[in-house]
C-alpha cells in the first residue's frame, strides 16, 4: 500500500518518516514543500486537494494541528486504507502522547519510530489498536523488558488470540458496564424556518469494566429494530448503521441481535444515521433572526428562538451563534433570557441559554455600530447561524436499550449496566441567513 | 522523560567513543539503549555519516536483548549496502538468531536479512524463509510472507524457481486468519508486481465462505484484504454471485471507511454477473447508497474520496445506488474541493422529480459569496436545463433573477449559459435573451464574449442586436483569437440577413482578418467567409446562406456517454487513487496491471450505450464556436484542427482506437467540467 509514511512540519518539511518498501526514491519526499505552495498559491483554489500526483508519485497527506502525515505510493493503490490508516495514526499516537504536534514528534521519536515499525509492515496496516500496541511498546518501554525475567518477549497476542482486542485475565472488583446513547443532531435550515435537510447521528458508547471474558447481548426497543429488509413506514428505519470490530456482524445480519465481546475500557459499540425527515420536520430549537444594516451607522439584529421539544424535556448550555459583520464594534445587548456576549475575533456574537425549557420562547436585540468608511468588500453576509445544545434524557429517534445482558461463562459473576440518554446539536446545526 | 534532547545530529565518532565509555560498565544495557536513541534520530534525520559505526552496531548484536537488536537490526537493514565487506560479518549473528526460541527475535531476523539486498543476505533469506513459512507461531509467518513479497520485487525469477509461492498459497489454508490475510495482501502484491508474468489469484467460494465466517477474529486491516480477493472471483452462476453479495453485505457497516468502500467495490463488481441485482435485493440500491452518504460525517479527505467514488457509481452504474439529493447539499464550512465535488453529484442526481429542490439550492450557491462557487453553481444550471426539458423553465427564471442585480461575474457566467440553453431549446426563451443583453457592457471576459456574440449573430434582427454588435466589435483588434472568430462569423451572418445595411461593417471587419491578422486560422476563415459570400454560383449568395445560416444540431448533456470499458474498470479501482482522478487507469499508472471482468456464463453485458454516441455528436458544452461546425461539416475545406482545439471531443473520426483514446479524454474531462475551467 504506501511505501513511505512521512511526518511533516507545517511548511512540508520532514521531521521523521518511515520507508516501507524501498521503491521510491527517498528524497522524493523534498518535493513536497514546493507542491503544498504550489497548491496553496494557486489562483483557483478548488485545486486544493489532499492528493498530489507528481512526477509519477502520489502523495497522500491529511493535516492535523501543526502536521501533516503524508503517504507515498507510485502505484494505484487503495488510498482510501492509506488515508484511513493516516487517521488511525494520529488516533494512536494522541492516545499516547495526549497531544499531537510537532513538538511531541521530537519528544517521542523513538517510540513513534517504532509504533510505526509495528503498526505497519511491508505498507500494509497491522495493528492500529492502541491497547494491543501498548501492550509491548510502552511509554518506558524498557521497563517492560526489565521486568520480564526471561529475554522471551511474548509476540502481541493480536497475531496469537482469537480475540484480537481483548486479552485475558482481566479482572474487576465490580463488574460494572455503563452505556451511553448520544444522538447529534444536524440541521440545515433555511432562513424562513424550512428544514433543508436533517440527520441524527447516533453513537452507542460502552464503558465497560467487566472481568473475564463476557459475552454481552445488546437488546433495543422494538422501534429500534432495524427494518433495512422491508421498509415498512412504520418504526425507525436506521438508514445506516456501523459496528464496532468486536460486533458480529453476521448474527446481526441474520438475526438482528447484537453480540459481542466488549474491549476493555471505553469504545464506541455501534453509530448510526437517520436522514429520517419524519422525526425532524421541525428544528429542535427554531431561530429566527432579522438583521437590519444600517450603512455607515449601525446594524440592528432582531432574534427570537423557540423550543420544539416536549413541555418536560429541557434543553441545556443553549448557545445561538449569530455572525456580523467583522468591522462591527460598540455592541449593545437587551436579551429578554439569558446572556449575549460579543466575540470580534470571531465576528459573533452568542446568546447563551443555560436552561431552555421545551415549548418556550424568547427575543434577544442587539445594535452594534459600524464605521463610518466604505468597507471595500460590499458583501452581503451570508454566513450561516449556528446553534449548540444539549437535550439529555432524551433521544430524538425514540431509541431506548431494552437490556444489556451481560454473561461470562467461566466467572458467573453479578454486573451492573448502566443507561444514560443525551440529544445534542452535532457539528452542523445551523440557519441560512438571508 | 522526554527524548528530544537526543533527537540531534551527533558524529559517529562520538557515538563510538560513548560506546566504549559503555563496555566498561558493569551492567551497560541501560547506557547503550540511551546511546542507541542517537543512533535512531540520526536515521531519522538522514544523517549518513553514521553508516561507519556498521561493526559496532554488528558488535551490539551479542548482546541478549531484544530491544538493542531491534535497533542494530534495523541499522544493518538500512546501512549494510554501505560497506557490504563488514556487513557480511553479521551473517553469524543472524544464523544463530534463526533458530532462536523467541519469535519476535526470528520475525525480525527475516524482516532484516531480506531487506538487505546483498548476495549472501539473499542467499540466506531464501532459505530462511522456506522454512518460516511453516513456522510454529504465526507472528513469524507473517514476517516471513512479506520478506518473500519484498524479494519477489528484488529477484522475481529466482522465487518461482524457487517455488516459495507454492508455500505462500499454503497459508491460505493457515488456521490463523491474520495470516490468511497477510499471504492474500503479499500475494495481492506479488500479482500487481509485473504485468507480464502470467499470475492470477482463483478464489475457491466455499474456501472463501469459511473465512468469512470466522473473519471477525481478525483484525479490521486483515479483513479489507480477505474481502478484496472476492475480486479474483468468478462466478459462474447469477445464483453464486448473489450468495457472494448477501456474504458481503453486513460488512457495509463495519465501523471501518476503508473496509466499507472495499465492500461496495466487491458488491458493485459482484452485481455484473447478475441481472438487474436491484430487483433481486430490493434494498441493495439503499443499502449502499446510505452507507456511503454516512462516510460523509468522516474528515475532509474521507469525504472527498468517497464523493469521487459516488461520481463513478452515478455516471456507470445509477441504478445500483440511490441517494437523496439533499444530502449531498453543500455546508457553509466544507472544503471547497468538497464543495465542488457535492456540486458535479447534485447535478447528477438532479431529475424530473426533484429539480425544482436542486434549483432552489443552486440558487442558494449562486448568490455565494465565493465567487467561484457561485460560478459553479450557474454552470451547473446550464447543464441542469440542458439535462431535463422540465427544468428548463424554472432555471431561466431563476437565472433572469440574479442576472437583474447587473454583477459581473453572474453575467459573465450567465451569457455562456444562456447560450447553451437557446441552443438546445431553440425558441423557448428568447425573452431572456433580451435581459441579458441588456448587461452587455459588463462582459469582459472572452468565454463569455464569445457566448454573448454568438447570441447576437444568432438573434440578428431582434432586438437592437446590431447596434450591440457593432459596439462590440469595436474593439476587436485588442480581443483573444476565439472572441475574434467569433465576431467574424456574427458578422456574417449579419451581413448574410441585412446586406445592405451591415455592408459597410463587414467590409472592415474582412479586411482587418484578412490583411491585418497575423493569425492563420483566423485570416483563413476570413477569406473562406469572403470567397463565399463572392461566390457567384446560382443565386446571390445561397451557397454562403446554406452554410452559414442553417439549423445548429441539438446539444445533449454529455455525461451519459461515457466509454463503458473505461468505467468498467474504473468500478474495479473502487477506493484507489484512479477513483480520485477519474482517469483511465493505464494514463495514470502505465505499468499498472489492466483490470477488466472476466467472462463467464453469469456475466451480463452492459447497456449498449456506445451507439448513441455514434448517432449524436457531443459538444464540449464550454467552448465549441457553435456555428463554424457547420461549415466544417458540410466542406470539410479544412483540417479540422485548425479551427478549434476543442473540436476533438467531437466524435467525428471513426477509426475505433482513436474514438477510445477521445472518449477516455472526455471521461476525465467531463468529471472536471464543472468544476474546472481548462483541464484538458
Amino acid at each position: 500500500m504506501a511505501s513511505q509514511i512521512h511526518f511533516l512540519d507545517i511548511k512540508g518539511k520532514s521531521l521523521l518518516s518511515r520507508d516501507y518498501k524501498g521503491d521510491i526514491a527517498s528524497n522524493a519526499i523534498e518535493d513536497f514543500p514546493l507542491l503544498l505552495l504550489d497548491m496553496e498559491n494557486n489562483e483557483d483554489e478548488s485545486n486544493y486537494k489532499p492528493f498530489i500526483n507528481y512526477k509519477g508519485i502520489n502523495y497522500v497527506f491529511i493535516q492535523h494541528k501543526n502536521l501533516y502525515l503524508c503517504g507515498l505510493t507510485s502505484k494505484n493503490e487503495n488510498i482510501m486504507s492509506i488515508i484511513i490508516f493516516l487517521s488511525k495514526l494520529i488516533e494512536v499516537l494522541t492516545q499516547y502522547f495526549k497531544h499531537l504536534e510537532e513538538e511531541s514528534i521530537r519528544d517521542n521519536f523513538v517510540i513513534i519510530y517504532e509504533l510505526l515499525d509495528e503498526m505497519m509492515d511491508y505498507g500494509i496496516p497491522q495493528t492500529t489498536d492502541t491497547k494491543i500496541l501498548k501492550e509491548y511498546i510502552t511509554q518506558n518501554y524498557y521497563k517492560l523488558i526489565k521486568n520480564t525475567p526471561s529475554r522471551i518477549v511474548q509476540p502481541p497476542n493480536a497475531v496469537t488470540n482469537s480475540v484480537s482486542w481483548r486479552k485475558d485475565g482481566i479482572f474487576y472488583k465490580k463488574n460494572e458496564a455503563f452505556l451511553d446513547v448520544i444522538e447529534s443532531i444536524n440541521m440545515l435550515i433555511n432562513a424562513n424556518g424550512q428544514v433543508l435537510n436533517s440527520e441524527i447521528l447516533g453513537d452507542v458508547k460502552i464503558k465497560s469494566h467487566l472481568s473475564g471474558m463476557p459475552d454481552l447481548r445488546l437488546g433495543l426497543n422494538d422501534k429500534g429494530i432495524f427494518n433495512n429488509e422491508e421498509s415498512n413506514s412504520k418504526g425507525i428505519e436506521m438508514e445506516d448503521i456501523k459496528f464496532h470490530q468486536c460486533v458480529r456482524l453476521s448474527k446481526f445480519e441474520n438475526e438482528r441481535i447484537i453480540t459481542f465481546i466488549p474491549p476493555d475500557g471505553e469504545f464506541t459499540l455501534m453509530s448510526y444515521r437517520l436522514s429520517s425527515t419524519q422525526f425532524l420536520m421541525k428544528p429542535l430549537i427554531a431561530v429566527n433572526c432579522k438583521t437590519k444594516i444600517h450603512k455607515h451607522s449601525r446594524i440592528e439584529i432582531l432574534c427570537s428562538t423557540k423550543t420544539q421539544i416536549k413541555k418536560k424535556s429541557t434543553a441545556n448550555n443553549v448557545e445561538i451563534i449569530i455572525p456580523i459583520p467583522d468591522d462591527a464594534d460598540t455592541p449593545k445587548f437587551f436579551p429578554e433570557y439569558g446572556t449575549v456576549k460579543w466575540v470580534p475575533e470571531k465576528s459573533c456574537i452568542i446568546w447563551k441559554l443555560k436552561t431552555f425549557p421545551g415549548g418556550k420562547q424568547y427575543h434577544m436585540k442587539a445594535e452594534l455600530g459600524l464605521p463610518a468608511v466604505d468597507s471595500t468588500e460590499d458583501l452581503i453576509l451570508k454566513k450561516p447561524i449556528k446553534v449548540n445544545f444539549q437535550i439529555p434524557y432524551f433521544t430524538t429517534s425514540g431509541i431506548q436499550v431494552r437490556y444489556l445482558r451481560i454473561n461470562e461463562p467461566k466467572l458467573q459473576y453479578q454486573s451492573y449496566p448502566w443507561v444514560r440518554y443525551i440529544t445534542q446539536s452535532g457539528e452542523d446545526y445551523t440557519v441560512r441567513t438571508k | 522523560m522526554s527524548d528530544g534532547k537526543l533527537f540531534i545530529k551527533t558524529k559517529s565518532s562520538e557515538i563510538k567513543a560513548e560506546l566504549d565509555q559503555a563496555y566498561k560498565k558493569s551492567k551497560p544495557h541501560g547506557k547503550i539503549k540511551i546511546i542507541l536513541k542517537k543512533v535512531t534520530a540520526n536515521i531519522i534525520i538522514n544523517n549518513n555519516e553514521i553508516s561507519r559505526l556498521l561493526p559496532d552496531m554488528i558488535n551490539l548484536l551479542r548482546f541478549d536483548d531484544i530491544e538493542i537488536r531491534r535497533v542494530c537490526l534495523d541499522y544493518l537493514s538500512l546501512y549494510s549496502h554501505y560497506d557490504p565487506t563488514v556487513a557480511v560479518k553479521s551473517l553469524p549473528f543472524l544464523r544463530r538468531f534463526r533458530e532462536d526460541n523467541d519469535a519476535v527475535l526470528r520475525a525480525l531476523t527475516i524482516k532484516t536479512i531480506a531487506s538487505i539486498g546483498l548476495p549472501e543476505f539473499v542467499d540466506l533469506s531464501f532459505q530462511v524463509i522456506r522454512l518460516y513459512l511453516k513456522d510454529k507461531n504465526s507472528f513469524v509467518r507473517i514476517s516471513a510472507s512479506f520478506a518473500l513479497a519484498r524479494m519477489f520485487h528484488n529477484d522475481s525469477t529466482r522465487v518461482l524457481n524457487e517455488g516459495l509461492l507454492t508455500d505462500l498459497n499454503e497459508l491460505l489454508y493457515d488456521d490463523d486468519q491474520g495470516v490468511v490475510s497477510v499471504a492474500l495482501s503479499a500475494l495481492d502484491s506479488i500479482i500487481e508486481f509485473d504485468k507480464s508474468l502470467d499470475l492470477k489469484l482463483t478464489v475457491n467460494p466455499d474456501h472463501f465462505i469459511q473465512l468469512v465466517k470466522h473473519i471477525h477474529k481478525s483484525t479490521e486491516w486483515s479483513q479489507i484484504y480477505v474481502i478484496n480477493s472476492l475480486l479474483s472471483f468468478v462466478p459462474t452462476t447469477t445464483e453464486s454471485a448473489l450468495d457472494m453479495i448477501e456474504l458481503i453485505l453486513p460488512f457495509l457497516q463495519h465501523e471501518n471507511s476503508a473496509i466499507v468502500l472495499n465492500a461496495v467495490k466487491v458488491i458493485v463488481y459482484l452485481s455484473n454477473y447478475v441481472n438487474n441485482p436491484q430487483l433481486i435485493i430490493p434494498t441493495l440500491p439503499k443499502r449502499l447508497g446510505s452507507s456511503l452518504v454516512s462516510l460523509l460525517a468522516k474528515p475532509t479527505e474521507i469525504q472527498f474520496l468517497v464523493l469521487r467514488n459516488i461520481i463513478l457509481l452515478l455516471l456507470g452504474r445509477k441504478e445500483l445506488v440511490e441517494f437523496n439529493v439533499e444530502m449531498l447539499f453543500c455546508k457553509y464550512d466544507d472544503a471547497i474541493y468538497v464543495k465542488d465535488t457535492k456540486l458535479e453529484i447534485i447535478y447528477l442526481l438532479a431529475n424530473e422529480e426533484n429539480f425544482s429542490i436542486v434549483a432552489r439550492e443552486l440558487e442558494e450557491y449562486a448568490t455565494d459569496v465565493d465567487v467561484a462557487m457561485a460560478r459553479k453553481a450557474i454552470r451547473a444550471f446550464g447543464n441542469l436545463a440542458v439535462k431535463l426539458h422540465n427544468a428548463a423553465p424554472l432555471c431561466v427564471e431563476i437565472i433572469m433573477d440574479i442576472i437583474s442585480n447587473g454583477v459581473s461575474y453572474i453575467v459573465q457566467e450567465s451569457a455562456v449559459v444562456l447560450r447553451n440553453i437557446v441552443r438546445r431549446y431553440p425558441g423557448q426563451f428568447d425573452d431572456s435573451i433580451i435581459e441579458l443583453v441588456k448587461h452587455y457592457k459588463v462582459i469582459d471576459e472572452s468565454d463569455s464574449k464569445t457566448a454573448m456574440i454568438w447570441i447576437l449573430g444568432q438573434y440578428c434582427g431582434q432586438f437592437d442586436s446590431w447596434d450591440i454588435l457593432k459596439d462590440i466589435s469595436k474593439s476587436y483588434r485588442d480581443e483573444s483569437l476565439e472572441v475574434q472568430l467569433a465576431i467574424l462569423t456574427a458578422t456574417i451572418k449579419m451581413y448574410l440577413n441585412y446586406p445592405t445595411e451591415y455592408e459597410t461593417t463587414t467590409l472592415e471587419v474582412l479586411k482587418w482578418a484578412t490583411e491585418e491578422v497575423d493569425n492563420p486560422d483566423l485570416r483563413e476563415r476570413g477569406f473562406f467567409y469572403w470567397r463565399l459570400i463572392s461566390s457567384e454560383n446560382n443565386e446571390f449568395q445561397k451557397v454562403a446562406k446554406d452554410v452559414v445560416l442553417v439549423d445548429n444540431p441539438i446539444i445533449n448533456s454529455e455525461n451519459e456517454n461515457i466509454n463503458p470499458q473505461v468505467l468498467e474498470e474504473l468500478e474495479l479501482n473502487i477506493g484507489t487513487l484512479a477513483s480520485i482522478y477519474l482517469k483511465p487507469v493505464s494514463q495514470v499508472f502505465r505499468l499498472s496491471r489492466h483490470k477488466k471482468l472476466t467472462p463467464s456464463p453469469a456475466l451480463q453485458s452492459r447497456k449498449k450505450k456506445t451507439t448513441v454516441v455514434e448517432e449524436t455528436p457531443v459538444y464540449s458544452n464550454r467552448k465549441a464556436t457553435l456555428s463554424t461546425d457547420q461549415i466544417h461539416r458540410k466542406k470539410s475545406i479544412m483540417r479540422q484542427a485548425s479551427f478549434d482545439s476543442s473540436f476533438s471531443g467531437i466524435s467525428d473520426d471513426s477509426q475505433g482506437s482513436n474514438k477510445i483514446t477521445g472518449l477516455a479524454n472526455r471521461l476525465s474531462r467531463r468529471a472536471s467540467m464543472i468544476t474546472g475551467k481548462k483541464k484538458f
